[in-house]
């Protein structure tokens, strides 16, 4: 009976673990993980400030203009998204909760953030405009195919909608100053 | 022949008085109108919109976060458009515009040519 408790507990483990792997990397991957709304309220508020802290490190290391620019507004509007979020948890009495795709999410902006803070001044728009391109399309993707679908309140729901455009429009920034960097 | 070009002038006269004013009606006619453009999913909503020289602008946001209407060579701007903030503006000549927050949300006012 013991052996056979390590054995199921080994088993859980291992699934665990493959999970981990196949269904958070990336962050969202294509097997779609189920959130609940306190979940998805975390994950909403992960990405946007990981979004804030890697501009945060662009107005620290460019000298570019458009790209500070961009910064700018990334921090602006990622911050206005966040304080909309934190306002509806607290209406609802809602504590966002940490789950898989969150700490994912946290886990790989960490190291985003040290391969951004290792590039020479030259290095650096490109790597943070790049990783801009692709950080928003995945958090467009996981906004449209998982936060939105699941969200059960009705006003999360509506928010991650209204999110959408704003990271669309974030996208087609970063492609224009990309393209400006060529 | 003389009666019938006293005539003729009368006609002449009436016609060009019934144009003449016709002319100045039409011009008087035109009362300044208002129209509204939507700032709503970071587009300008009509993003082209054609006026007349004296008509207003109203800009509304309906989004989340905030934006602004600045001329695309900044010759004039609006102050920051918080969510559900307005801001109007008479139109003189036409002009294209872009919010300076998201670069790629453009806009454009054409003045109709009277
Ligand atoms: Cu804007």
């Amino acid at each position: 009976m013991k052996n056979f408790q390590n054995v199921k507990k080994v088993t859980l483990l291992a699934g665990a673990f493959l999970c981990s792997v196949t269904l958070l990397s990336p962050a969202f991957g294509q097997n779609t993980p189920t959130l609940s709304d306190p979940e998805i309220a975390s994950v909403a508020v992960v990405a946007n400030q990981n979004d804030i802290d890697f501009a945060e490190i662009a107005k620290q290391k460019s000298q570019n203009p458009e790209v500070l620019e961009f910064a700018n507004t990334m921090i602006k509007d990622h911050k206005t998204v966040i304080d909309l979020a934190v306002a509806l948890v607290t209406k609802f009495h809602v504590t966002p909760k940490d789950n898989a795709v969150s700490k994912k999410l946290l886990s790989d902006a960490e190291k985003t953030k040290k391969m951004l803070n290792s590039k020479s001044a030259k290095e650096f728009d490109k790597a943070y405009v790049d990783n801009e391109v692709a950080y928003h399309k995945a958090v467009i993707a996981a906004v449209k195919n998982v936060l939105v679908p699941q969200s059960q309140n009705a006003e999360l729901k509506a928010l991650l909608q209204k999110v959408v455009p704003i990271l669309e429009a974030h996208l087609a920034h970063a492609e224009m100053t990309q393209k400006k960097m060529l | 022949m003389k009666a019938f070009i006293s005539i003729k002038n009368g006609i002449l006269f009436l016609v060009s008085l019934v144009l003449l004013t016709g002319v100045f009606a039409c011009q008087s006619n035109h009362l300044p109108k208002k129209y509204i453009v939507e700032i709503k999913d970071m587009k300008f909503q009509p993003s082209k919109l054609i006026v007349q020289k004296g008509d207003t602008v109203i800009w509304i946001n309906k989004d989340i976060v905030a934006h602004n209407v600045t001329e695309k060579n900044n010759t004039w701007a609006s102050p920051l458009l918080l969510p559900e903030s307005t801001w109007e503006k008479v139109i003189e000549k036409s002009d294209s515009y872009y919010c300076s927050i998201h670069i790629n949300m453009v806009g454009a006012l054409l003045v109709a040519s009277q």
